[in-house]
């Protein structure tokens, strides 16, 4: 016989992440986290690098190479969109400090501004320092 | 940081911070593409670049320490786990600073 | 670590499939979480075909009209059926809202009905809500003063003051919000979520209540407040359409202030 107390242990655990419709809101948000967590990488990697600058000519030649090849031109496009993305919603969360723009309709908006700022200005600094 | 309101401030003060920074060093990056290693070590060698080079590397840090803290308080939830991981986020952030500067100022001298 | 899975118990499976025995135009389908305490078997969603010709407009009739026509064993909450009383809150169409006041025909396709997320279920539609209840009580909802006592008068609001309450009184306590946010769903046990701190919020800025101080104090913890991480989830749900972030928001700003 299943007392009460065994039926509150075993109930289950509604769905959560598996149903929840994508919502801007959340996916600007988890963006977010994800653009702080590899810029902090990136970091590491620019702490790398005036290291070997430091260390002289030998080293920073050999960094040189990786940052020059298509992997490192990658990841450092990434990194420039990350850091893009990262600073244009940080002013959200600096407005929303202030009780600016916390209304459903300007949220959206400004989250949209923000990955449509973040991709001009990420191709425009991209040619910049590529081309 | 224990008091969670110091927390936040610093975290939002830190973010006004790099902002600037950040232009300045894309700006930087623009400027010097191409050069050679002379010439980027001088850009280092100038008193000016290495200031706000180790001003950006140590507010980035710590802004970097706070985030992820907030982040780990999220997810791990086994109390001494968490207090391992932060405890180990935060020596790693003092040692890269602690390499950042130092090589700033080799260059510098 | 956070489980982003499902536990073993709660992985949900493929159920039983009620179709129409003859096609009508007029035909929606509906598939719907179901988990029956007195079995052993895992949850499952059940799929269930109507004529919309028979049943009323909105996802509550329609599952009025399973629970009457089709399979009288489904269950879940519900009352006054016009948004007022927050007993009829799920998640419809991948969000959550309240049964009463969504349109099917505002859903494309299937109509998928889940209970609330990342909540203990009691049964099918009905989750066990007693945790935030007790948070909901723990930020102390009720007026603290001592004036009535002092000048046996009533205590009177300009209505400046009263405005300061609106978008904070209107809440029907339906937890739309709260089990929207994923801060909530991975931290429910010390966050206390939007729809605990919109009461909250309600209380300390009632001109009358006289123990705003001590109810920010209780709120400046790093578990209780500020796991809100300004998703904005919660405003995107309330179906009252509340602001519980900017209210959140604005605690957080006030005890900033007294720091």
């Amino acid at each position: 016989m299943d007392t009460i107390e065994n039926k509150t242990n075993k109930r289950p655990l509604s769905p959560h992440l598996q149903i929840y419709k994508p919502q801007i809101t959340s996916i600007l948000s988890i963006f977010h986290r994800f653009t702080g967590v590899f810029l902090a990488f990136g970091l590491l990697l620019s702490v790398i690098f005036v290291f070997f600058t430091a260390m002289g000519e030998e080293t920073y030649k050999w960094w040189n190479c990786i940052v020059n090849s298509l992997v490192g031109k990658g990841l450092l496009f990434l990194w420039l969109l990350a850091i893009i993305f990262h600073a244009l919603n940080g002013v959200r969360y600096f407005l929303w400090d202030n009780d600016i723009g916390m209304s459903i309709p300007s949220v959206k908006w400004s989250g949209l501004f923000v990955c449509v700022l973040t991709l001009v200005l990420t191709c425009v600094l991209g040619i910049l320092i590529w081309m | 940081m224990k008091n969670v309101v110091t927390h936040r401030k610093f975290q939002r003060y830190s973010a006004l911070a790099i902002s600037p920074l950040s232009i300045w060093i894309v700006y930087s990056i623009i400027c010097m593409k191409g050069s050679s290693f002379q010439e980027t070590y001088n850009w280092f060698s100038n008193p000016f670049n290495a200031f706000f080079m180790a001003a950006f590397f140590i507010i980035s840090f710590l802004h970097l320490k706070l985030g992820l803290q907030i982040i780990i308080e999220d997810y791990v939830h086994n109390l001494k786990h968490r207090s391992l991981t932060i405890l180990s986020i935060n020596i790693a952030c003092y040692i890269f600073a602690g390499i950042a500067i130092f090589s700033i100022l080799t260059m510098l001298f | 670590m956070v489980a982003f899975n499902l536990p073993k118990n709660s992985k949900v499976l493929k159920g039983n499939r009620f179709k129409l025995s003859r096609d009508v135009p007029n035909k929606r389908a509906l598939e719907i979480y179901r988990y029956d305490p007195d079995s052993s078997n895992n949850p499952r969603v059940d799929y269930f075909e109507i004529n919309m010709h028979e049943c009323g407009p909105m996802v509550l009739d329609a599952l009025i009209y399973i629970k009457s026509q089709i399979d009288s064993s489904l269950t879940f909450r519900r009352s006054c059926r016009e948004g007022v009383c927050g007993s009829c809150s799920m998640n419809i169409d991948g969000t959550n809202t309240l049964a009463c006041i969504k349109h099917i025909k505002d859903v494309k396709g299937v109509v998928k009905i889940y209970p609330l997320p990342h909540m203990k279920i009691i049964k099918d539609l009905v989750p066990d809500l007693s945790d935030a209840y007790k948070q909901y009580a723990s930020v102390k909802p009720w007026l603290q003063s001592t004036m009535p006592s002092k000048s046996e008068k009533e205590q009177l609001q300009s209505p400046e003051e009263r405005k300061e309450i609106d978008g904070a009184y209107e809440c029907i306590l339906c937890f739309c919000c709260s089990a929207s946010c994923p801060s909530y769903w991975w931290n429910g046990d010390k966050y206390l979520g939007p729809a605990a701190l919109l009461q909250a919020y309600r209380w300390i800025s009632d001109s009358r209540d006289e123990s705003s101080k001590s109810r920010l104090e209780f709120l400046k913890d790093s578990f209780k407040l500020y796991r809100c991480h300004t998703i904005m989830n919660c405003t995107n749900a309330c179906p009252k359409g509340l602001n519980p972030a900017q209210a959140i928001s604005r605690i957080k700003s006030s005890i900033a202030n007294i720091e």
